[in-house]
Protein backbone atom coordinates (compact mmCIF):
# COMPACT_ATOMS: atom_id res chain seq x y z
CA UNK A 1 0.00 0.00 0.00
CA UNK A 2 1.25 3.47 -0.80
CA UNK A 3 0.48 4.97 2.57
CA UNK A 4 2.51 7.47 4.49
CA UNK A 5 5.46 6.02 6.30
CA UNK A 6 6.37 7.76 9.53
CA UNK A 7 9.40 5.78 10.66
CA UNK A 8 12.11 3.96 8.82
CA UNK A 9 11.82 0.37 7.64
CA UNK A 10 14.63 -0.56 9.99
CA UNK A 11 12.71 0.45 13.10
CA UNK A 12 9.52 -1.16 11.79
CA UNK A 13 11.53 -4.32 11.19
CA UNK A 14 12.82 -4.18 14.76
CA UNK A 15 9.34 -3.58 16.11
CA UNK A 16 7.96 -6.45 14.03
CA UNK A 17 10.68 -8.74 15.35
CA UNK A 18 10.14 -7.83 18.99
CA UNK A 19 6.34 -8.22 18.80
CA UNK A 20 6.65 -11.57 17.07
CA UNK A 21 9.18 -12.72 19.64
CA UNK A 22 6.71 -11.79 22.39
CA UNK A 23 9.24 -9.49 24.07
CA UNK A 24 8.10 -7.77 27.23
CA UNK A 25 6.72 -4.29 26.45
CA UNK A 26 6.52 -4.93 22.71
CA UNK A 27 2.73 -4.39 22.65
CA UNK A 28 3.10 -1.02 24.35
CA UNK A 29 5.80 -0.04 21.84
CA UNK A 30 3.48 -1.12 19.03
CA UNK A 31 0.79 1.11 20.54
CA UNK A 32 3.22 4.04 20.82
CA UNK A 33 4.12 3.67 17.16
CA UNK A 34 0.62 3.28 15.74
CA UNK A 35 -1.70 4.95 18.28
CA UNK A 36 -2.06 8.05 16.10
CA UNK A 37 -2.68 6.09 12.90
CA UNK A 38 -5.33 3.88 14.50
CA UNK A 39 -7.04 6.64 16.48
CA UNK A 40 -7.21 8.81 13.38
CA UNK A 41 -9.11 6.17 11.38
CA UNK A 42 -11.38 5.18 14.26
CA UNK A 43 -12.24 8.73 15.33
CA UNK A 44 -12.87 10.05 11.87
CA UNK A 45 -14.97 7.16 10.63
CA UNK A 46 -16.92 6.64 13.85
CA UNK A 47 -17.00 10.23 15.06
CA UNK A 48 -18.26 11.13 18.52
CA UNK A 49 -18.49 7.74 20.03
CA UNK A 50 -18.59 6.39 23.52
CA UNK A 51 -16.90 3.11 22.59
CA UNK A 52 -13.83 4.48 20.87
CA UNK A 53 -11.31 3.12 23.37
CA UNK A 54 -12.81 -0.37 23.09
CA UNK A 55 -12.56 -0.14 19.33
CA UNK A 56 -8.94 0.98 19.45
CA UNK A 57 -8.20 -1.95 21.72
CA UNK A 58 -9.95 -4.33 19.30
CA UNK A 59 -7.80 -3.01 16.45
CA UNK A 60 -4.61 -3.62 18.41
CA UNK A 61 -5.79 -7.06 19.43
CA UNK A 62 -6.30 -7.95 15.75
CA UNK A 63 -2.90 -6.49 14.93
CA UNK A 64 -1.20 -8.62 17.60
CA UNK A 65 -3.00 -11.74 16.41
CA UNK A 66 -2.27 -11.21 12.73
CA UNK A 67 1.15 -9.57 12.77
CA UNK A 68 2.90 -12.86 12.01
CA UNK A 69 1.41 -12.61 8.50
CA UNK A 70 3.26 -9.38 7.71
CA UNK A 71 6.35 -10.30 5.72
CA UNK A 72 7.55 -6.87 4.65
CA UNK A 73 8.23 -4.35 7.46
CA UNK A 74 7.72 -1.55 4.94
CA UNK A 75 4.11 -2.65 4.55
CA UNK A 76 3.42 -2.60 8.30
CA UNK A 77 1.82 0.84 8.49
CA UNK A 78 -0.46 0.21 5.50
CA UNK A 79 -1.46 -3.12 6.98
CA UNK A 80 -2.21 -1.53 10.37
CA UNK A 81 -4.39 1.05 8.62
CA UNK A 82 -6.32 -1.61 6.75
CA UNK A 83 -6.87 -3.58 9.98
CA UNK A 84 -8.27 -0.39 11.57
CA UNK A 85 -10.61 0.15 8.60
CA UNK A 86 -11.91 -3.42 8.67
CA UNK A 87 -12.37 -3.44 12.44
CA UNK A 88 -14.39 -0.26 12.17
CA UNK A 89 -16.38 -1.73 9.28
CA UNK A 90 -17.24 -4.81 11.34
CA UNK A 91 -18.26 -2.60 14.26
CA UNK A 92 -20.57 -0.46 12.10
CA UNK A 93 -22.26 -3.60 10.77
CA UNK A 94 -22.60 -5.02 14.28
CA UNK A 95 -24.22 -1.81 15.51
CA UNK A 96 -26.62 -1.73 12.58
CA UNK A 97 -27.79 -5.22 13.46
CA UNK A 98 -28.08 -4.36 17.14
CA UNK A 99 -30.07 -1.27 16.30
CA UNK A 100 -32.35 -3.33 14.09
CA UNK A 101 -33.20 -5.62 16.96
CA UNK A 102 -33.10 -2.65 19.37
CA UNK A 103 -30.50 -4.12 21.66
CA UNK A 104 -28.77 -0.78 22.19
CA UNK A 105 -29.30 2.88 21.62
CA UNK A 106 -26.07 4.77 21.07
CA UNK A 107 -25.33 7.61 23.42
CA UNK A 108 -22.76 9.83 21.73
CA UNK A 109 -19.94 10.94 23.97
CA UNK A 110 -19.06 14.62 24.16
CA UNK A 111 -16.14 15.40 21.92
CA UNK A 112 -14.01 18.38 21.20
CA UNK A 113 -13.44 21.41 23.34
CA UNK A 114 -15.91 21.70 26.18
CA UNK A 115 -16.93 25.25 25.26
CA UNK A 116 -17.46 24.49 21.56
CA UNK A 117 -21.12 23.53 21.80
CA UNK A 118 -21.89 24.57 18.26
CA UNK A 119 -19.09 22.47 16.77
CA UNK A 120 -20.02 19.45 18.85
CA UNK A 121 -23.65 19.77 17.83
CA UNK A 122 -22.75 19.89 14.13
CA UNK A 123 -20.51 16.85 14.46
CA UNK A 124 -23.26 14.94 16.26
CA UNK A 125 -25.70 15.78 13.45
CA UNK A 126 -23.16 14.83 10.77
CA UNK A 127 -22.53 11.39 12.26
CA UNK A 128 -26.27 10.85 12.70
CA UNK A 129 -26.52 11.27 8.90
CA UNK A 130 -23.52 8.98 8.30
CA UNK A 131 -25.19 6.34 10.49
CA UNK A 132 -27.89 6.10 7.84
CA UNK A 133 -25.51 5.28 4.96
CA UNK A 134 -24.70 1.68 3.99
CA UNK A 135 -21.49 0.60 5.68
CA UNK A 136 -19.22 0.56 2.60
CA UNK A 137 -20.51 3.96 1.46
CA UNK A 138 -19.99 5.41 4.93
CA UNK A 139 -16.43 4.11 5.04
CA UNK A 140 -15.56 5.53 1.63
CA UNK A 141 -17.24 8.87 2.42
CA UNK A 142 -15.56 9.26 5.81
CA UNK A 143 -12.11 8.28 4.55
CA UNK A 144 -12.40 10.64 1.58
CA UNK A 145 -14.07 13.72 3.02
CA UNK A 146 -13.52 13.57 6.77
CA UNK A 147 -10.14 11.86 6.90
CA UNK A 148 -9.14 13.78 3.74
CA UNK A 149 -7.41 10.88 2.02
CA UNK A 150 -6.79 10.84 -1.73
CA UNK A 151 -9.05 8.60 -3.83
CA UNK A 152 -6.28 6.12 -4.60
CA UNK A 153 -5.62 5.61 -0.88
CA UNK A 154 -9.34 5.23 -0.13
CA UNK A 155 -9.55 2.57 -2.86
CA UNK A 156 -6.57 0.72 -1.37
CA UNK A 157 -7.96 0.81 2.16
CA UNK A 158 -11.36 -0.44 0.95
CA UNK A 159 -9.63 -3.05 -1.27
CA UNK A 160 -11.41 -1.86 -4.41
CA UNK A 161 -10.54 -0.49 -7.81
CA UNK A 162 -10.53 3.27 -8.29
CA UNK A 163 -13.61 2.98 -10.49
CA UNK A 164 -15.56 1.15 -7.80
CA UNK A 165 -14.62 3.65 -5.11
CA UNK A 166 -15.69 6.53 -7.36
CA UNK A 167 -19.08 4.92 -7.99
CA UNK A 168 -19.46 4.20 -4.29
CA UNK A 169 -18.59 7.78 -3.38
CA UNK A 170 -21.03 9.15 -5.95
CA UNK A 171 -23.81 7.05 -4.42
CA UNK A 172 -22.74 8.01 -0.88
CA UNK A 173 -22.83 11.71 -1.76
CA UNK A 174 -26.33 11.45 -3.18
CA UNK A 175 -27.57 9.58 -0.15
CA UNK A 176 -25.77 11.94 2.21
CA UNK A 177 -27.30 14.95 0.46
CA UNK A 178 -30.77 13.39 0.64
CA UNK A 179 -30.51 12.70 4.37
CA UNK A 180 -28.87 16.07 5.05
CA UNK A 181 -31.77 17.86 3.36
CA UNK A 182 -34.00 16.69 6.22
CA UNK A 183 -31.93 18.90 8.54
CA UNK A 184 -32.41 22.32 6.87
CA UNK A 185 -29.86 24.17 9.01
CA UNK A 186 -27.20 21.53 8.35
CA UNK A 187 -28.04 21.45 4.63
CA UNK A 188 -27.78 25.25 4.40
CA UNK A 189 -24.39 25.29 6.09
CA UNK A 190 -23.21 22.45 3.89
CA UNK A 191 -24.27 24.30 0.76
CA UNK A 192 -22.75 27.59 1.86
CA UNK A 193 -19.66 25.99 3.36
CA UNK A 194 -20.24 28.14 6.45
CA UNK A 195 -19.89 26.13 9.63
CA UNK A 196 -19.23 28.94 12.10
CA UNK A 197 -21.79 31.53 13.05
CA UNK A 198 -20.39 35.03 12.73
CA UNK A 199 -18.57 36.05 15.86
CA UNK A 200 -18.03 32.52 17.16
CA UNK B 1 -23.11 19.89 -2.86
CA UNK B 2 -19.65 19.96 -4.46
CA UNK B 3 -16.21 18.75 -3.45
CA UNK B 4 -15.34 22.14 -1.98
CA UNK B 5 -18.31 22.21 0.41
CA UNK B 6 -17.59 18.64 1.53
CA UNK B 7 -13.94 19.49 2.07
CA UNK B 8 -14.92 22.48 4.21
CA UNK B 9 -17.20 20.21 6.20
CA UNK B 10 -14.29 17.78 6.69
CA UNK B 11 -12.03 20.63 7.86
CA UNK B 12 -14.62 21.61 10.46
CA UNK B 13 -15.09 18.05 11.72
CA UNK B 14 -11.34 17.56 12.06
CA UNK B 15 -11.09 20.86 13.89
CA UNK B 16 -13.81 19.87 16.38
CA UNK B 17 -13.00 16.24 17.10
CA UNK B 18 -9.28 16.15 16.26
CA UNK B 19 -7.64 12.77 15.89
CA UNK B 20 -5.36 12.45 18.87
CA UNK B 21 -6.43 11.11 22.24
CA UNK B 22 -5.59 13.33 25.21
CA UNK B 23 -2.94 12.18 27.68
CA UNK B 24 -5.39 10.53 30.06
CA UNK B 25 -7.10 8.63 27.28
CA UNK B 26 -3.78 7.68 25.71
CA UNK B 27 -2.62 6.22 29.05
CA UNK B 28 -5.85 4.18 29.28
CA UNK B 29 -5.56 2.88 25.74
CA UNK B 30 -1.87 2.05 26.16
CA UNK B 31 -2.54 0.10 29.36
CA UNK B 32 -5.33 -1.84 27.66
CA UNK B 33 -3.10 -2.75 24.73
CA UNK B 34 -0.21 -3.68 27.02
CA UNK B 35 -2.61 -5.98 28.87
CA UNK B 36 -3.13 -7.89 25.63
CA UNK B 37 0.47 -9.01 25.84
CA UNK B 38 0.18 -12.67 26.64
CA UNK B 39 2.09 -15.71 25.46
CA UNK B 40 0.71 -16.82 22.14
CA UNK B 41 -1.30 -13.73 21.21
CA UNK B 42 1.50 -12.25 19.14
CA UNK B 43 2.16 -15.58 17.50
CA UNK B 44 -1.18 -15.66 15.77
CA UNK B 45 -3.15 -17.78 18.23
CA UNK B 46 -5.50 -15.11 19.52
CA UNK B 47 -7.44 -15.31 22.73
CA UNK B 48 -8.25 -18.79 24.02
CA UNK B 49 -11.43 -19.92 22.34
CA UNK B 50 -14.15 -22.16 23.59
CA UNK B 51 -13.66 -24.06 20.32
CA UNK B 52 -9.92 -24.57 20.86
CA UNK B 53 -10.36 -28.36 20.76
CA UNK B 54 -11.07 -27.92 17.04
CA UNK B 55 -7.43 -27.01 16.41
CA UNK B 56 -5.79 -30.32 17.45
CA UNK B 57 -8.64 -32.21 15.81
CA UNK B 58 -8.15 -30.25 12.58
CA UNK B 59 -4.40 -30.82 12.66
CA UNK B 60 -4.90 -34.56 13.12
CA UNK B 61 -7.39 -34.62 10.25
CA UNK B 62 -5.01 -32.63 8.02
CA UNK B 63 -2.11 -34.97 8.85
CA UNK B 64 -4.20 -38.04 7.92
CA UNK B 65 -5.33 -36.37 4.69
CA UNK B 66 -1.72 -35.45 3.82
CA UNK B 67 -0.54 -39.04 4.30
CA UNK B 68 -3.37 -40.37 2.12
CA UNK B 69 -2.62 -37.84 -0.61
CA UNK B 70 1.17 -38.25 -0.45
CA UNK B 71 1.70 -40.33 -3.66
CA UNK B 72 0.07 -37.57 -5.74
CA UNK B 73 1.80 -34.68 -4.02
CA UNK B 74 4.06 -32.66 -6.34
CA UNK B 75 7.76 -32.92 -5.62
CA UNK B 76 8.35 -29.17 -5.64
CA UNK B 77 5.35 -28.08 -3.61
CA UNK B 78 5.78 -24.56 -2.19
CA UNK B 79 9.12 -24.13 -3.95
CA UNK B 80 9.58 -21.17 -6.31
CA UNK B 81 8.93 -22.05 -9.95
CA UNK B 82 12.23 -22.51 -11.77
CA UNK B 83 12.60 -20.74 -15.11
CA UNK B 84 15.24 -20.93 -17.80
CA UNK B 85 16.11 -18.83 -20.84
CA UNK B 86 17.10 -21.83 -22.90
CA UNK B 87 14.09 -24.06 -22.37
CA UNK B 88 10.43 -23.22 -21.96
CA UNK B 89 9.64 -23.15 -18.25
CA UNK B 90 8.06 -26.24 -16.80
CA UNK B 91 4.40 -25.91 -15.86
CA UNK B 92 3.91 -25.51 -12.12
CA UNK B 93 2.20 -28.47 -10.49
CA UNK B 94 -1.56 -28.46 -10.27
CA UNK B 95 -2.96 -27.27 -6.93
CA UNK B 96 0.27 -25.54 -5.95
CA UNK B 97 -0.20 -22.00 -4.68
CA UNK B 98 1.90 -19.49 -6.59
CA UNK B 99 2.75 -16.12 -5.14
CA UNK B 100 4.46 -13.46 -7.20
CA UNK B 101 7.18 -11.48 -5.41
CA UNK B 102 6.21 -8.01 -4.18
CA UNK B 103 8.61 -6.28 -6.54
CA UNK B 104 8.00 -8.08 -9.82
CA UNK B 105 5.87 -10.40 -11.93
CA UNK B 106 6.08 -14.17 -12.17
CA UNK B 107 5.78 -16.16 -15.40
CA UNK B 108 3.39 -19.08 -15.43
CA UNK B 109 3.98 -21.72 -18.07
CA UNK B 110 0.70 -23.12 -19.38
CA UNK B 111 1.80 -25.41 -22.23
CA UNK B 112 2.41 -24.44 -25.84
CA UNK B 113 -0.85 -22.54 -26.45
CA UNK B 114 -1.02 -20.17 -23.54
CA UNK B 115 1.14 -18.13 -21.25
CA UNK B 116 0.36 -16.39 -17.99
CA UNK B 117 1.91 -13.60 -15.94
CA UNK B 118 1.06 -13.21 -12.28
CA UNK B 119 1.69 -9.57 -11.40
CA UNK B 120 3.59 -8.41 -8.30
CA UNK B 121 2.03 -9.54 -5.03
CA UNK B 122 -0.65 -11.67 -6.74
CA UNK B 123 -1.55 -15.17 -5.57
CA UNK B 124 -3.15 -18.02 -7.53
CA UNK B 125 -3.23 -21.76 -7.98
CA UNK B 126 -3.76 -23.90 -11.05
CA UNK B 127 -6.77 -26.09 -10.32
CA UNK B 128 -6.68 -28.01 -13.63
CA UNK B 129 -4.37 -28.02 -16.61
CA UNK B 130 -4.09 -29.79 -19.96
CA UNK B 131 -2.66 -28.95 -23.40
CA UNK B 132 -6.02 -27.45 -24.42
CA UNK B 133 -6.94 -25.54 -21.31
CA UNK B 134 -6.42 -24.58 -17.70
CA UNK B 135 -8.45 -23.42 -14.75
CA UNK B 136 -6.66 -20.82 -12.64
CA UNK B 137 -7.98 -19.78 -9.25
CA UNK B 138 -6.95 -16.17 -8.53
CA UNK B 139 -6.98 -15.55 -4.81
CA UNK B 140 -5.92 -11.92 -5.05
CA UNK B 141 -4.09 -9.53 -7.33
CA UNK B 142 -3.72 -9.41 -11.11
CA UNK B 143 -3.13 -12.21 -13.61
CA UNK B 144 -2.59 -11.72 -17.33
CA UNK B 145 -3.34 -14.56 -19.71
CA UNK B 146 -2.41 -14.84 -23.38
CA UNK B 147 -4.03 -17.65 -25.32
CA UNK B 148 -3.26 -18.46 -28.97
CA UNK B 149 -5.95 -17.65 -31.49
CA UNK B 150 -8.20 -20.66 -32.01
CA UNK B 151 -7.56 -22.08 -28.53
CA UNK B 152 -10.94 -21.01 -27.28
CA UNK B 153 -13.11 -22.02 -24.43
CA UNK B 154 -11.10 -23.93 -21.88
CA UNK B 155 -8.85 -21.22 -20.48
CA UNK B 156 -10.56 -20.01 -17.37
CA UNK B 157 -9.71 -17.66 -14.50
CA UNK B 158 -11.83 -18.01 -11.37
CA UNK B 159 -11.86 -14.92 -9.14
CA UNK B 160 -14.15 -15.23 -6.12
CA UNK B 161 -17.62 -15.94 -7.51
CA UNK B 162 -16.68 -14.76 -11.03
CA UNK B 163 -15.46 -16.87 -13.94
CA UNK B 164 -13.64 -15.33 -16.93
CA UNK B 165 -13.43 -17.64 -19.95
CA UNK B 166 -11.01 -16.80 -22.75
CA UNK B 167 -12.20 -16.86 -26.35
CA UNK B 168 -8.84 -16.77 -28.21
CA UNK B 169 -7.44 -13.80 -26.48
CA UNK B 170 -5.18 -11.80 -24.26
CA UNK B 171 -6.69 -10.45 -21.08
CA UNK B 172 -6.08 -9.32 -17.50
CA UNK B 173 -8.06 -10.19 -14.41
CA UNK B 174 -7.78 -8.09 -11.22
CA UNK B 175 -9.41 -9.45 -8.07
CA UNK B 176 -9.65 -7.60 -4.75
CA UNK B 177 -11.06 -10.27 -2.42
CA UNK B 178 -11.75 -8.12 0.64
CA UNK B 179 -13.67 -5.53 -1.36
CA UNK B 180 -15.17 -8.27 -3.60
CA UNK B 181 -14.14 -6.23 -6.61
CA UNK B 182 -13.33 -7.53 -10.11
CA UNK B 183 -11.84 -5.93 -13.22
CA UNK B 184 -11.37 -7.79 -16.52
CA UNK B 185 -9.45 -5.99 -19.25
CA UNK B 186 -9.31 -7.51 -22.74
CA UNK B 187 -6.49 -6.63 -25.13
CA UNK B 188 -7.28 -9.08 -27.94
CA UNK B 189 -10.24 -11.35 -28.78
CA UNK B 190 -13.11 -11.75 -26.33
CA UNK B 191 -13.68 -12.98 -22.79
CA UNK B 192 -16.97 -14.29 -21.42
CA UNK B 193 -17.42 -13.45 -17.72
CA UNK B 194 -20.08 -15.12 -15.60
CA UNK B 195 -20.92 -15.54 -11.92
CA UNK B 196 -21.27 -13.07 -9.07
CA UNK B 197 -23.81 -10.36 -9.81
CA UNK B 198 -23.53 -10.66 -13.61
CA UNK B 199 -26.81 -12.48 -14.12
CA UNK B 200 -27.45 -15.84 -15.78
CA UNK B 201 -25.91 -15.00 -19.16
CA UNK B 202 -22.90 -13.10 -17.81
CA UNK B 203 -21.19 -10.48 -19.98
CA UNK B 204 -18.89 -10.66 -22.99
CA UNK B 205 -15.93 -8.28 -22.89
CA UNK B 206 -14.48 -7.36 -26.28
CA UNK B 207 -10.98 -6.15 -27.09
CA UNK B 208 -10.34 -2.61 -25.85
CA UNK B 209 -13.00 -2.85 -23.14
CA UNK B 210 -12.82 -3.20 -19.36
CA UNK B 211 -15.48 -4.84 -17.22
CA UNK B 212 -15.62 -3.58 -13.61
CA UNK B 213 -17.90 -5.50 -11.28
CA UNK B 214 -18.44 -5.31 -7.55
CA UNK B 215 -20.35 -7.90 -5.62
CA UNK B 216 -21.21 -5.69 -2.65
CA UNK B 217 -22.47 -2.80 -4.73
CA UNK B 218 -23.99 -5.22 -7.25
CA UNK B 219 -22.51 -3.00 -9.95
CA UNK B 220 -21.17 -4.07 -13.35
CA UNK B 221 -19.84 -1.53 -15.84
CA UNK B 222 -18.36 -2.00 -19.28
CA UNK B 223 -16.16 0.88 -20.42
CA UNK B 224 -13.44 1.53 -22.96
CA UNK B 225 -9.90 0.89 -21.78
CA UNK B 226 -8.95 4.42 -22.83
CA UNK B 227 -11.59 5.89 -20.52
CA UNK B 228 -10.34 3.79 -17.61
CA UNK B 229 -6.73 4.77 -18.36
CA UNK B 230 -7.67 8.46 -18.46
CA UNK B 231 -9.44 8.07 -15.14
CA UNK B 232 -6.37 6.48 -13.56
CA UNK B 233 -3.97 9.09 -14.98
CA UNK B 234 -5.99 12.23 -15.67
CA UNK B 235 -4.29 14.51 -18.19
CA UNK B 236 -3.55 18.17 -17.48
CA UNK B 237 -5.88 20.22 -19.65
CA UNK B 238 -4.24 23.55 -18.77
CA UNK B 239 -7.34 25.52 -19.72
CA UNK B 240 -7.77 23.82 -23.11
CA UNK B 241 -11.12 22.22 -23.79
CA UNK B 242 -10.80 19.02 -25.85
CA UNK B 243 -12.60 18.74 -29.19
CA UNK B 244 -15.52 16.36 -28.65
CA UNK B 245 -15.70 15.42 -32.35
CA UNK B 246 -12.02 14.49 -32.48
CA UNK B 247 -11.72 12.76 -29.13
CA UNK B 248 -15.02 12.15 -27.32
CA UNK B 249 -13.44 10.13 -24.49
CA UNK B 250 -10.96 12.90 -23.67
CA UNK B 251 -13.74 15.50 -23.86
CA UNK B 252 -15.83 13.36 -21.49
CA UNK B 253 -12.94 13.22 -19.02
CA UNK B 254 -12.63 17.01 -19.04
CA UNK B 255 -16.40 17.54 -18.81
CA UNK B 256 -16.95 15.09 -15.95
CA UNK B 257 -14.10 16.69 -13.99
CA UNK B 258 -15.47 20.20 -14.61
CA UNK B 259 -19.03 19.23 -13.67
CA UNK B 260 -17.83 17.73 -10.42
CA UNK B 261 -15.31 20.40 -9.46
CA UNK B 262 -17.02 23.58 -10.70
CA UNK B 263 -20.80 23.06 -10.56
CA UNK B 264 -21.29 26.81 -10.74
CA UNK B 265 -18.32 27.64 -12.99
CA UNK B 266 -18.62 29.87 -16.04
CA UNK B 267 -18.01 26.95 -18.44
CA UNK B 268 -20.68 24.72 -16.93
CA UNK B 269 -22.90 24.90 -20.02
CA UNK B 270 -20.01 23.84 -22.25
CA UNK B 271 -19.23 20.96 -19.86
CA UNK B 272 -22.85 19.76 -19.91
CA UNK B 273 -22.92 19.88 -23.69
CA UNK B 274 -19.60 18.06 -24.16
CA UNK B 275 -20.53 15.46 -21.57
CA UNK B 276 -23.75 14.74 -23.46
CA UNK B 277 -22.20 14.78 -26.94
CA UNK B 278 -19.36 12.46 -25.85
CA UNK B 279 -21.97 9.70 -25.60
CA UNK B 280 -23.37 10.25 -29.11
CA UNK B 281 -21.77 6.99 -30.31
CA UNK B 282 -21.94 5.20 -26.95
CA UNK B 283 -25.58 5.50 -25.97
CA UNK B 284 -25.49 2.34 -23.86
CA UNK B 285 -22.72 3.76 -21.66
CA UNK B 286 -23.73 3.67 -17.96
CA UNK B 287 -23.36 7.47 -17.66
CA UNK B 288 -25.14 8.38 -20.90
CA UNK B 289 -28.63 8.69 -19.42
CA UNK B 290 -27.38 10.87 -16.53
CA UNK B 291 -25.61 13.14 -19.04
CA UNK B 292 -28.80 13.45 -21.10
CA UNK B 293 -30.94 14.19 -18.09
CA UNK B 294 -28.47 16.79 -16.78
CA UNK B 295 -28.42 18.52 -20.15
CA UNK B 296 -32.22 18.57 -20.48
CA UNK B 297 -32.72 19.94 -16.96
CA UNK B 298 -30.45 22.89 -17.74
CA UNK B 299 -31.31 23.36 -21.44
CA UNK B 300 -34.69 21.83 -22.28
CA UNK B 301 -34.70 23.67 -25.61
CA UNK B 302 -30.92 23.58 -26.21
CA UNK B 303 -29.42 22.68 -29.60
CA UNK B 304 -28.65 19.13 -28.42
CA UNK B 305 -31.94 18.43 -26.65
CA UNK B 306 -32.96 16.01 -29.43
CA UNK B 307 -29.82 13.92 -28.83
CA UNK B 308 -30.52 13.93 -25.08
CA UNK B 309 -34.09 12.73 -25.64
CA UNK B 310 -32.91 10.01 -28.01
CA UNK B 311 -30.42 8.77 -25.40
CA UNK B 312 -33.05 8.81 -22.66
CA UNK B 313 -35.48 6.99 -24.95
CA UNK B 314 -32.86 4.36 -25.76
CA UNK B 315 -31.78 3.76 -22.16
CA UNK B 316 -33.43 0.83 -20.45
CA UNK B 317 -33.23 2.23 -16.96
CA UNK B 318 -33.24 5.67 -15.39
CA UNK B 319 -29.85 7.08 -14.40
CA UNK B 320 -28.51 6.09 -10.98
Amino acid sequence: MKLRVVDSDVSDAELLRSVRAGELGASARLYDRFADVVNRVVWRVMGADSEIDDLVQQVFEKILVGIHRVEDPGALQGWVCSIAVYTVRTEIRRRKVRRLVRLTERVPESVGREEDHEGRDLVRRLYAILDRLPVDERLAFALRFIDDRPLVEVAELCDCSLATIKRRLARARKRFERHASKDPDFARRLKQGQWRRSGS
Amino acid sequence: MNDESLEKMGDEVRRVIGDQPDEERRRRQRAAVAALESPGLSRGQGRPSRLRWLVPMGLTFAAVAAVLAWPDAPAVENEPVATSDALPPAAPPVEQWLKAPKDGPMDIALGSHAHGILHAGGKLRIAEQSESGARLVLESGRVELEVDHGQAGNWIVLAGPYEARALGTRFLVDWFPLGEDLAVEVTRGEVGVTGGNLGPGGMVVEAGKVLEANLRDESATLRSKREVDLELSPPRFAGRIPDVDQDPVLARTWASYYLRAHPEGDQIDIARELFLRSFADEREHPDAAAAAQGYLEANPDGPHAALAREILGASDSPPQ
